[in-house]
């Protein structure tokens, strides 16, 4: 050990230059792995071909242009599954667009993918926000969203200081969303994708499982609740009826085995424009909150009825 | 913070590595003073509120430690060396102990009230050992008297703070010494880099990917059948080897990037081929704190009560039965009994630290019956048994270590022995990968077994940097030698240098793919 100290303290001067590489390509290292990282998310090669189709369809959706939809909905995974805007149309008569996220894009990029649509599109007469109970709040934490589909979206449509600044405010999950684009390039190399997608059509999906039986929440470990934040939702509200557009805002039904819904109506009473409601479990297919298709043609149906009725108040869901 | 996040590891570690090259320049004050508030931060992160019981901790010390130097050839001062103790193992056991007690004592109906939680400092255990130890070094005119700064750094050195190794005061402090250069040393810094990368990619790749194998057994211990118990504990026993021994390694690393070198931690502790060994190798700094600081003074104060009353205190008299009890298993018992109160409350842990013992007691007693040197080289058959049946013992004791119970472990070891039978649950092996019934088994769980031959055969971390040889008679010691040869550190070579980085790019990227699913380390609960 002493013979090897002294030979480098003795080494010349091109021995300490090579240690220098050395130690610079393992520091270095870390910051070209994020570098190739943001280069494949950019590209469109991954995005066709080692993405699930949801998130293709996001993608696709930012952009969008000049198309003329009288009701546009926006909301997180709640929206994406639960909203076909297929049904929306043929039970209100009017046009409909869906260009709802998942909560990890929405927690990531808030509203910027709606903005995208309101300046590239003509206004719509109807704009739906429809979210989650526990979603009428700012949820920009990365840790409680599953940031990586956010940040995907970040990188293909945010500009180089957003993304630059968001992954180096978040450096762990900067890597996990590395390993998710490395993971989804070498998953499109060896022809087995990393990520199983469900179906989707015009900005619906509807995850590939079976109706649940019961609710996947353990009663003796509910999750944390969130009290929705009123100026938030007044906020929101006011942000985007400002060209005319009607904003409706919509908290779709939950599972009636859900122990917290009550706690969530009473909260959200008088803040949506519908009531929170309880709904037969076999209607939600994944984390109580997302729709099969029976469930999402239901809810679309009502929506679009409520759109429909003359001299109703557009959106009040009973 | 931890080790293995990446805001230590981008962020904190850069910030405080160009902090300590940009004041080098104004000396040793300068520096002492960077690191010391760095290390602050660094322990500041996880929760900034007990930032407060560190540094109460450090002053209360640092003024205890005031008298003893005032009081060195004096009566007082080993009085204020006993308060001293007294105080920190009283803090100790506020934090570590009292709520557990105070359950118990709800449990047992002596009380009624719900108390609250207390919640444990991180490191307690590890700065207040460090402390009492430095107190203890300087009544025995061990270590110098120093300013609180000085003091603040040797106590809250980030590399050590939170799980060790436990320093010795003359360990560290004399390597800032004044008339030193404080500049970045490049040889230093890739050594340690390498360390630290390769004490990462052990907890990362390695530790953290067979982690759930090992939760999903102790999850569900009662009702395990032979072969699931077996590989959940194996697969705990190299978790806790690779998570601890991969902290270890980072720590030292990351001393070794300020020019600061450390003592290791582990030697390879499944090479031992003897519990005695075993405990030589596993966990060093610790085994040495216990042996200072619990053995020896208990064992000398046997032999002086044994010569007080004309009683023999020679190695002939421990070969006897009341000599061998008292001279050897005594101190023993008490110096492992308090091994596993200190690594947790409850009665698993004091029979862990008991089963120990035993173990130990019983090794010593063989020697002194074989009557030969403990370095007396051993056939190969004799090395391979004493390897196995070391490594049986100590995966028994870890069983109590790990369980969250008495109950549970015992579980597992009827499971382990045969009591359940050979299958498993349906439920548990989804959870583990694996066929239920006696059948076979998925390679990610038996990839543990893979584990096996690295432990035993490859040279460690510091033999493959070439800070230590490769031992004489370990088993497969001449191979292990060989391949040490083959893959040495040898920066000065540009050869040797150039496949290094290749190795430890490769190990970094594997870090990265798996980092942002790491967990913490498992000795930060003690």
């Amino acid at each position: 050990m002493q013979q090897v100290e002294a030979q480098i303290e003795k080494s010349p001067a091109q021995s300490v230059a090579r240690l220098r590489i050395f130690c610079l390509v393992l520091a270095l290292l870390p910051l070209a792995a994020m570098l190739g990282a943001v280069g494949l998310a950019k590209s469109d090669w991954l995005m066709r071909r080692g993405m699930p189709a949801y998130l293709q369809m996001m993608d696709a959706e930012w952009g969008i242009r000049g198309r003329s939809c009288e009701v546009l909905v926006f909301g997180d995974s709640t929206a994406l599954t639960g909203m076909m805007p297929w049904v929306i149309e043929q039970e209100s008569g009017r046009t409909t667009c869906s260009v709802a996220m998942t909560k990890g894009t929405v927690g990531v990029m808030g509203t910027t993918s709606l903005e995208r649509y309101l300046e590239n599109n003509p206004a719509p007469q109807v704009l739906i926000l429809a979210f989650a109970p526990e979603d009428w709040r700012h949820f920009g934490a990365w840790g409680e969203v599953a940031y990586v589909e956010g940040a995907l979206q970040l990188v293909r449509h945010g500009t180089a200081r957003q993304y630059v600044t968001a992954l180096v405010t978040h450096p762990s999950e900067a890597f996990g969303f590395a390993t998710f684009i490395y993971k989804a390039a070498l998953g499109v190399l060896d022809g087995h994708p990393s990520i199983q997608s469900g179906a989707v059509r015009d900005g619906q999906m509807t995850m590939p499982t079976a109706a649940e039986q019961q609710c996947a929440t353990d009663p003796g470990h509910p999750p944390p609740l969130y009290p929705p934040d009123a100026a938030y939702v007044e906020q929101m509200r006011q942000r985007f009826a400002h060209t005319g557009t009607q904003v409706l805002l919509l908290v779709p039904p939950v599972p009636d085995c859900d122990s917290q819904a009550d706690w969530y109506a009473a909260r959200l009473r008088g803040l949506t424009n519908n009531q929170l409601e309880r709904w037969p479990i076999g209607l939600y297919n994944d984390i109580d909150r997302h729709f099969t298709p029976e469930g999402a043609e239901r809810f679309s149906r009502e929506v679009g009825k409520s759109l429909r009725a003359p001299n109703s108040t557009p959106g009040k869901v009973e | 913070m931890l080790f293995n996040s990446a805001s230590f590891m981008f962020y904190f570690l850069p910030a405080t590595l160009l902090g300590f090259v940009a004041l080098g320049r104004f000396g040793r004050r300068a520096v002492i003073g960077w690191l010391a508030l760095m290390s602050l931060v660094f322990y500041g992160v996880w929760k900034p509120q007990y930032v407060v019981v560190l540094l109460g901790s450090m002053l209360m010390n640092y003024a205890i430690s005031r008298m003893i130097a005032g009081h060195r050839d004096a009566r007082a001062g080993t009085w204020w060396m006993v308060a001293g103790i007294a105080l920190n193992l009283g803090v100790l056991a506020y934090f570590k102990y009292l709520f557990r007690f105070l359950v118990f004592m709800n449990q047992m109906q002596f009380t009624q009230q719900q108390w609250q939680h207390i919640i444990l400092p991180l490191g307690i255990s590890f700065f207040t050992f460090t402390q009492i130890a430095y107190l203890v070094d300087l009544r025995q005119g061990e270590a110098e008297k120093q300013d609180f700064l000085s003091y603040a750094l040797f106590v809250t050195f980030f590399p050590h703070l939170i799980a060790g190794p436990i320093l010795h005061h003359k360990e560290m402090m004399p390597q800032f010494a004044g008339n030193k250069r404080y500049r970045l040393d490049w040889g230093d810094l890739a050594t340690g880099m390498s360390w630290f990368v390769l004490g990462l990619a052990k907890k990362v790749v390695i530790a953290d990917r067979i982690a759930p194998f090992a939760d999903a057994a102790f999850a569900a211990p009662h009702g395990l059948g032979m072969w699931s118990a077996w590989i959940g504990v194996l697969n705990y026993s190299m978790q806790l080897y690779f998570d601890f021994s991969g902290y270890s390694d980072m720590a030292v690393g990351l001393a070794r990037m300020f020019s600061i070198r450390f003592p290791y931690n582990f030697n390879s502790p499944y090479k031992a081929t003897n519990i005695i060994d075993f405990w030589a190798r596993w966990h060093m700094t610790l085994t040495r704190y216990l042996t200072l600081y619990l053995y020896n003074p208990v064992a000398l104060a046997v032999s002086r009560r044994r010569m007080a009353r004309g009683l023999p205190v020679s190695k002939k008299a421990s070969r006897t039965p009341g000599g061998f009890a008292m001279m050897i298993a005594l101190p023993t018992c008490f110096t492992m009994f308090l091994a596993g109160v200190w690594h947790g409350a409850g009665l698993q842990f004091i029979i862990f630290g008991m089963l120990h013992a035993v173990y130990l007691s019983v090794n010593h007693g063989w020697r002194l019956w074989q009557n030969k040197p403990a370095s007396a080289p051993r056939k190969w058959w004799s090395a391979s048994l004493g390897l196995a049946l070391t490594y049986v013992c100590v995966v028994v004791a870890q069983v109590f270590f790990r369980a969250d119970s008495t109950r549970d472990a015992l579980a597992l070891l009827a499971g382990m022995f045969g009591m359940h039978g050979l299958g498993m649950p349906a439920g548990l092996a989804v959870h583990l990968h694996v066929q239920s019934g006696a059948g076979a088994v998925s390679a990610k769980a038996l990839a543990v077994l893979a584990l096996f031959p690295f432990c035993w055969l490859l040279p460690n971390v510091q033999e493959l940097l070439g800070q230590a040889e490769v031992g004489r008679f370990e088993i497969g010691g001449g191979m292990t030698a060989r391949i040490a040869n083959a893959l040495l550190w040898r920066p000065q070579v540009g050869r040797r240098l150039a496949a290094w980085g290749v190795a430890m790019a490769a190990c970094l990227i594997a870090v990265l793919y798996y980092i942002s699913y790491s967990t913490s380390f498992l000795y930060f609960q003690f």
